[in-house]
């Protein structure tokens, strides 16, 4: 008999983090990580590298096991329904990397077979257009700079539709076209398609322009997490998110 | 909408296109296939020479031994060629299709899709089985080309089921190399050790275990003969008694010749090979399942 998942389809939070703990040997990459995000919402996590953000990003969409604690998608436990979980949502790593001797087409249509998407040639057409990406479908991946290579990424990523879109440093290595390019992806895939928008990141000026939520992450803890502008309200004495996350990361030493 | 075994199994076959080393190791042994014929009519064209020059000379009498030969007589040195070139394709086919992804860095976004390991490795297995079985299916057809473009007449409905039967061993003895060689591309760090790996064992198994029970000169395990030299040491007996489930290269040759009706050996199924051979390729399977998520490692180093 198929199991019946009980999907959460209301604005309540889809992704929910309890006790989340990860230890590497004696080391614990996350302590006690407890994070709530709301669909709908374009989270940013921020953090030094090394904070714990990879971690928490690989534990919620079941690459990792925690060792402590678990994790929920959509009302479902990371762990004991991760078939499910990997259904609901989409991932792009800090590099992208598709089979570079294969085109765009032949990468695409792989992944949507994978995820057993129907009809996955014309769902391509369709996501490719909405990225503008149409006119490199039949081009070797090999060709693509890195911001091509960002769009191709995000392309494979969305193909069965998911919910919730994971992104881990997505504008790390772009120039300011690619950034701007991949700013105007994310809003309007949470716009237009409603999806719910995860992104690891340290670059401030990129949460300020695309972010609604933020979370603070210091060596596996989760000092702070709000609204952005409940953040920029909350500390009027700062004049940017930059100051206002230097006090928070001070607070927490 | 295909299942996800499948779609890897053609995944396999569309990124083996691009595979330039394991094309031109199978492109070798298709090539030393479909020559193997015509070395072997060359030779034994050679030694009917030398009898006639002798004969003429008086330097003997008697009927020439070597004046008949059998029709798959002229596909003797595919046997070694399986052993040597075509192992060596299997374990490349097998490496490269487990590096080809870890290189291409997309194993966490494969896992991230609702896939398990199970099918993961399974889809592998499908689509490195196919490949394989593609070159040898490529190579029996040169080989049954060869015996009638040198022969100029008909093979017999036997032989061409013997030499057919002798493609299918071919396949269960290149099983095992090429599940090895994935194995080891999947588990290993450095694309070096996954390609050494496989290759230190291949050497094991096709040279040092049958040096070990035999006192014969090295150079002879090269020959496609139906068994060893026996041996006269005690030591060789005793490691020849031991090893021999474990020389899957004189599994391979011993059946082979059987099959093709070599070296005036009887023709007909040597069941104790067969079931060496089938018990390494059960064995390298039962492996294959053993592969864990955390044991498939992320990208690749060179």
């Amino acid at each position: 008999m198929n199991r019946v998942y009980n999907v959460t389809m209301s604005t309540e939070s889809i992704i929910r983090t309890r006790g989340l703990c990860m230890r590497y040997g004696g080391n614990y990459a996350l302590k006690n990580v407890n994070l709530e995000i709301a669909a709908g919402e374009i989270f940013g996590l921020l953090g030094h590298n090394g904070a714990g953000k990879t971690t928490t990003v690989s534990i919620i969409t079941t690459l990792l096991k925690p060792s402590l604690g678990n994790a929920e998608v959509c009302g479902l436990d990371t762990l004991r329904d991760s078939r499910e979980v990997r259904r609901q949502i989409g991932y792009l790593p800090e590099n992208v990397e598709l089979y570079e001797s294969l085109t765009l087409r032949e990468n695409l249509l792989y992944f949507a077979r994978l995820s057993g998407v129907a009809e996955p040639d014309r769902r391509i057409e369709d996501v490719l257009q909405f990225l503008d990406f149409t006119t490199c479908m039949d081009k070797k991946l090999s060709t693509f700079s890195k911001g091509m290579r960002q769009r191709a990424g995000i392309a494979q990523a969305i193909l069965h539709r998911p919910r919730i879109l994971f992104l881990d440093e997505p504008a790390s290595g772009l120039d300011p076209q690619g950034v701007i390019a991949l700013r105007q992806n994310i809003q309007s895939l949470n716009r237009e398609m409603g999806m719910t928008i995860f992104m690891n990141t340290h670059s401030l000026s990129e949460v300020t322009k695309t972010c609604t939520n933020i979370g603070i992450l210091r060596q596996g803890e989760l000092l702070y997490q709000d609204s952005l502008s409940q953040t920029i309200a909350a500390f009027p004495e700062h004049a940017s998110l930059e100051d206002i996350y230097l006090r928070i990361d001070a607070d927490g030493r | 909408m295909k299942s996800p075994v499948l779609t890897i199994a053609r995944q396999e076959l569309l990124i083996a296109r691009t595979n330039r080393l394991a094309l031109l190791i199978s492109g070798i042994f298709l090539g030393m296939v479909s020559v193997s014929g015509f070395i072997s009519w060359d030779s034994h064209h050679t030694v009917n020479s030398v009898f006639a020059e002798a004969l003429r000379h008086g330097v003997t009498s008697g009927p020439n031994p070597f004046a008949s030969q059998q029709p798959l007589d002229l596909v003797s040195n595919t046997v070694i060629y399986i052993v040597l070139i075509g192992a060596l394709s299997a374990i490349l086919l097998g490496v490269q299709s487990a590096i080809s992804d870890r290189k291409a860095g997309v194993i966490d976004l494969l896992f991230s899709r609702p896939l398990s390991v199970t099918q993961y490795v399974n889809g592998k297995f499908l689509g490195m089985q196919y490949l394989l079985v593609l070159i040898l299916l490529t190579a029996g057809l040169l080989s049954w080309g060869s015996v009638l473009f040198i022969r100029g007449e008909m093979i017999s409905l036997g032989n061409t089921a013997a030499l057919a039967v002798f493609y299918l061993l071919a396949w269960l003895f290149l099983m095992p190399f090429n599940i090895l060689g994935f194995v080891f591309g999947a588990v290993s760090r450095h694309e070096t050790s996954a390609l050494l790996g496989p290759i230190l064992l291949w050497v094991a198994l096709v040279f040092v275990i049958p040096q070990l029970g035999t006192d014969a000169h090295p150079v002879s395990l090269l020959n496609p003969v139906p068994a060893q030299a026996a041996s006269t040491g005690a030591f060789f007996a005793f490691n020849h008694r031991i090893l021999q489930p474990l020389s899957l290269t004189d599994r391979f040759k011993n059946a082979s010749s059987k099959l093709l009706g070599l070296n005036n050996s009887s023709q007909g199924i040597a069941a104790y090979d067969w079931l060496s051979l089938a018990m390494a390729a059960a064995g390298m399977m039962a492996a294959l399942l053993l592969v864990k998520r955390s044991r498939i490692r992320g990208p690749i180093r060179e």
